[in-house]
């Protein structure tokens, strides 16, 4: 291809040869990112993109935004699956009480559980701020009663097909599911956000958790899965929350 | 009866939480604040940790008070990076360097930490004993050069990449010359990068930044 402009050399990409050559056509494409585009919702993010979710925990002025979102988002997800639950083992009429109870129920376990996750992380010496330690802890239990809502719809069906093996197990099933997500969304989370920090503090982009470190944020994320799973398995046993 | 005590106890604490949230000055207008004072009141165990961070300076993204030395550097990073780009759209050779790119990120990113560290240094210096001031002083200003003359090259470097995109409308031989003064521009950062690797043995512990 013959150069239009014979000074300039057309070595980076080609250009049409219908349009004259200008620095406008020769400037890089704008970038996608920034101005113009809009927010990504906190609901995909809770879903897939926990290195999103980071980034609103490192930002204080998002940081009560995902507190907020997240809490409606366990409160709505957890109603809705008690809500189904209870109307697929028949008692339809009276859905609204393990609605309010279940999702009572699993913020009032959260809210438990974050003195002894705190004090485990500054035994640990892995202290995460506590505004940033609330605000994981929530997304991640908003990712699993997600997956909870989710499920919700196949336990109706299976439970009014055979409510006496598959819907009890699906039950079960959904509550073990929901709680390996939320696990594992913890650990990723902390990892992500202990790293971050750390490359931030050390100005390179590049650095990576020790693995004295990685096993610390490994030992706080097991903590906090565990005392999330008591609290809330004490709460749904006293409360008798699903009826 | 226990239940309605600890109830009482939640709607009081939750109460504190909600004054709380009404008489902070970052609240913005009465409507938001009104807002905040009612999540504040439902939600406070989750809330309150939020609504009492913002005195943490740990949490904060940077300072508010941004050192002219900081202001420089991330100017002159956006104009390096604005004219590679337009660099490697016009210059075959320019496009061909994703290793020195990432080079310079890494030296970029370098030339913050050591910023920050300087202003850590400088709220040091405030308050450090006669003893070590002096000496405090000198690696102060040795360090502070040390940046200044980093910030320079990149600023010399942002420079000849503006002259290499348009050297070809001139001499042949002058985009040579170009590329030539920049790879030696580049040879110059990657050694100072180099030099300012810290060695393994007393690399900063990066459990100083996640322990307690």
């Amino acid at each position: 291809m013959e150069a239009i402009s014979r000074s300039v050399t057309l070595t980076a990409e080609p250009l049409t040869p219908f349009m004259p050559w200008s620095v406008e056509e020769r400037a890089p494409l704008p970038e996608p990112a920034t101005e113009g585009e809009p927010e990504r919702q906190l609901l995909v993010e809770l879903l897939r993109e926990p290195s999103a979710i980071v980034e609103r925990l490192l930002d204080p002025a998002r940081l009560q935004g995902l507190v907020v979102g997240s809490v409606g988002v366990i409160a709505v997800c957890t109603s809705l699956f008690a809500a189904t639950s209870s109307a697929a083992r028949g008692h339809g009429e009276s859905w609204a009480l393990p609605a309010a109870l279940v999702s009572a129920n699993v913020l009032m376990a959260l809210a438990a559980s974050l003195g002894p996750i705190y004090a485990a992380s500054i035994l640990v010496a892995a202290r995460v701020p506590i505004a940033r330690l609330v605000a994981a802890l929530l997304a991640s239990a908003a990712t699993g009663s997600l997956l909870l809502a989710g499920l919700a719809p196949p336990l109706y069906l299976l439970w009014r097909l055979d409510a006496e093996w598959a819907g009890p197990l699906l039950l079960t099933a959904a509550f073990l599911l929901s709680g390996a997500a939320a696990g594992a969304r913890i650990h990723r989370l902390l990892s992500l956000l202990a790293e971050a920090v750390t490359r931030a503090a050390l100005g390179d982009s590049t650095a990576v958790l020790s693995a004295q470190d990685s096993y610390r944020v490994g030992i706080l994320a097991r903590v906090s899965w565990m005392m999330v799973a008591f609290t809330s398995g004490l709460g749904f046993w006293a409360f008798n929350a699903l009826g | 009866m226990t239940a309605l005590v600890i109830l009482t106890a939640y709607a009081v604490l939750g109460l504190v939480a909600a004054v709380f949230a009404l008489v902070q000055k970052r609240g913005g207008s009465l409507a938001s604040r009104l807002g905040q004072a009612l999540l504040a009141l439902a939600l406070w165990p989750f809330l309150l940790p939020v609504l009492l961070t913002p005195g943490d300076a740990s949490l904060r993204p940077e300072r508010g008070n941004r050192s002219e030395r900081a202001r420089r550097l991330d100017e002159v990073t956006s104009r390096l990076e604005e004219c590679w780009r337009q660099a490697a759209v016009e210059s075959s050779w320019a496009a061909e360097q994703a290793r020195e790119h990432r080079l310079l990120d890494g030296f970029v990113a370098r030339l913050r930490a050591q910023e920050r560290r300087l202003l850590e240094m400088e709220a040091a210096l405030a308050t450090a004993p006669a003893s070590v001031k002096e000496r405090l002083t000198r690696l102060y200003e040795h360090s502070a050069a040390e940046l200044e003359h980093s910030i320079g090259l990149v600023e010399e470097l942002a420079a000849q990449l503006t002259l290499l995109r348009f050297s070809d409308l001139g001499n042949p031989s002058a985009a040579r010359a170009e590329r030539g003064h920049i790879e030696e521009l580049l040879l110059r950062i990657e050694a100072l990068a180099e030099a300012s690797q810290p060695i393994p043995g007393e690399a900063p512990p990066s459990a100083q930044v996640s322990r307690a």
